[in-house]
């Protein structure tokens, strides 16, 4: 269990490199586009595609590193009616169930990605390029979620 | 039926913990299985990247980047020290203080957390400092914050531009006079709560010391200038004008020397999560309201409030008691995502401006930002403040009478949020 936390650790100051690169080269890429367009009368042709491929890589791997540092949204309200110990029981039932869904989304991205060969209509990619991100962080997620059962299981102090 | 399934595992899921975004991604999975659609399952991967495929949606970074460039680089207390020098006069003092304050870094953040947890500190300090109870200085603070996602920039009203199909750049001046009333309304409560606590008023600032915290505030005061003068005159697009916001801030930062790359890093890194979080419950909200689409959930909803009652005045109270109640127990935002779909079609059906309605539900759910059991500003304030939930449920409570008051005219009235946007792009 260990291990498997610091690889977590190590995944999660992954993530949170190419979110923040993605986001800084998104916001370049942005600013650079307006001045161009505005100053020079010009335009660079694949920014704006660029731009979204780029907003996909710093939303799904941003949340990715929110699940992980237990910083996504949890409606706690019923939950914190409950005496501890029932909490903690369904706590570890809806982490598991959290995870299995973002599993059982995963499962079915091979058949969307097989869907997905053309190519792009500025950039010479294929159009699974934009799915990618989603897949590598819903796998992210799933890991947390398993971790943050396994450290109810434990015994550890409940995040709410 | 599957409409019915769908609805009832969303509100199980999220009753237990599970995170909203994916309490939303199993709803869209069990109302396929309802629906005998199970061959179906890669739409909902499908959609989610479809969502955030979205250039309105590239605003959401860029507004939550400027907030916390000027929340980390300290030109959010500038801001404070101005709007000290132009309200702190006033009966109320630095209650009223608080909400001019809010009112133009709302001009700068799109997100309540983003005011509540920048600004509402420096509030505080201040407030306590000059003998305010710190439960009330926490309380003003929290209820002021929530004028943030209603004056441009909003990422609520971006969400809701993208989800309703209208245009960014409309709904979002579309929130300038509402969020300016909100901030009437609770300055004329906070006149009447000093009077009968006995608060202090600072003294009338001179003209001089006016002008010099205008001086040390117009690197921050010219961020919401770029924001709504570039909506305004129409030169840049909303998502142009996040894009040099964010830049500015952080420009503003370095000329001033209070941007290290490590501060740099740490306002990306924040920036990241906070996006990351906002635009997956986008990204699982789409297949959602995909599936209840398909099952024409909006549609029948909409009849069933017709044929309940045929008055727009009736389906407009009956929006607003359930936006207020709704936001006591749940966050805006998701909130906003489960509720769009049904109600915005049902709005239209009854002939309710579109814009004008995003301007009810936005403003409707940000009511519970201060409303407990959730209400989230008050647990950031309480955070900030030191100072226990329950306190400042007790002080907080009173604001809520003028936030629903300026629901109801929002609501009733519809050119105070329709003048503006109907001025600059025609009816």
């Amino acid at each position: 269990m260990k291990q498997f936390r610091s690889l977590l650790q190590i995944l999660d100051r992954m993530f949170l490199v190419v979110s923040v690169s993605a986001l800084a080269l998104m916001t370049t890429l942005s600013f650079v586009q307006v001045v161009v367009r505005y100053v020079f009368r010009g335009g660079i042709v694949w920014a704006q595609p660029m731009t979204l491929v780029l907003l996909e890589i710093t939303s799904f791997t941003g949340a990715a590193v929110a699940v992980q540092r237990k910083r996504d949204i949890v409606v706690t309200a019923l939950l914190r009616a409950l005496p501890k110990p029932v909490e903690r029981v369904v706590l570890f039932v809806a982490t598991l169930l959290a995870a299995a869904t973002a599993l059982f989304i995963l499962t079915s991205t091979p058949r969307l990605i097989g869907m997905q060969g053309q190519v792009m209509q500025i950039l010479p990619w294929p159009r699974y390029v934009l799915t990618l991100p989603m897949v590598v962080s819903l796998g992210m997620i799933a890991l947390s979620l398993i971790a943050s059962a396994f450290d109810f299981l434990a015994g550890e102090e409940v995040p709410v | 039926m599957s409409g019915a399934v769908m609805l009832v595992v969303l509100l199980a899921a999220m009753a237990i913990g599970v995170p909203v975004g994916l309490s939303m991604g199993l709803s869209a999975v069990a109302a396929l299985i309802a629906a005998g659609l199970s061959n179906a399952f890669y739409v909902i991967p499908q959609q989610m990247v479809e969502a955030v495929n979205s250039v309105p949606l590239l605003a959401v970074p860029y507004f939550i980047l400027a907030a916390i460039a000027m929340n980390e680089t300290g030109l959010t207390r500038e801001l404070f020290d101005f709007a000290s020098a132009l309200a702190g006069h006033l009966r109320g003092g630095l209650a009223q203080v608080s909400v001019v304050a809010s009112m133009i870094f709302s001009g700068i953040s799109g997100a309540a957390v983003a005011d509540a947890a920048g600004l509402g500190s420096i509030e505080v300090k201040a407030m306590t400092d000059r003998g305010y109870p710190r439960a009330f200085s926490a309380a003003i603070a929290a209820a002021s914050a929530a004028i943030g996602p209603i004056i441009p920039p909003s990422i609520p009203l971006v969400i809701y531009a993208f989800g309703a199909g209208v245009s960014t750049g409309r709904v979002l001046l579309a929130g300038i006079l509402p969020g300016v009333l909100v901030g009437i309304f609770l300055m004329i409560a906070n006149h009447f709560i000093a009077l009968r606590r006995g608060f202090p008023r600072e003294e009338r600032a001179r003209l001089g010391r006016i002008w010099r915290s205008f001086l040390a505030a117009a690197p921050a005061l010219a961020t919401p200038l770029i924001i709504i003068g570039a909506l305004l005159t129409g030169i840049v697009t909303a998502t142009e004008s996040g894009v040099l916001a964010s830049v500015y801030a952080l420009a503003v930062g370095l000329a001033t020397r209070r941007l290290s790359f490590r501060k740099l890093f740490k306002i990306l890194e924040e920036t990241a999560i906070m996006s990351g979080i906002i635009m997956v419950l986008i990204a699982f909200g789409k297949p959602m309201g995909w599936a209840m689409a398909f099952e024409r959930v909006p549609a029948e909803a909409a009849q069933l409030m017709v044929n309940i009652s045929g008055s727009k005045f009736v389906f407009l109270l009956f929006v607003i008691i359930l936006l207020v109640i709704i936001g006591a127990i749940m966050e805006g935002l998701p909130a906003l995502l489960i509720l769009m779909p049904v109600l915005v079609p049902v709005a239209t059906k009854f002939g309710i401006d579109t814009v004008q309605f995003g301007l009810i539900l936005v403003y409707g759910l940000i009511i519970g930002f201060v409303t407990p059991p959730v209400g989230i500003g008050l647990y950031i304030m309480s955070q900030v403040a030191h100072v226990r939930f329950e306190e400042i449920v007790r002080d907080v409570l009173i604001y809520l009478v003028p936030m629903i008051a300026a629901l109801f005219v929002i609501a009733y009235w519809p050119w105070v949020s329709l003048w503006i946007p109907n001025l600059v792009f025609g009816k």
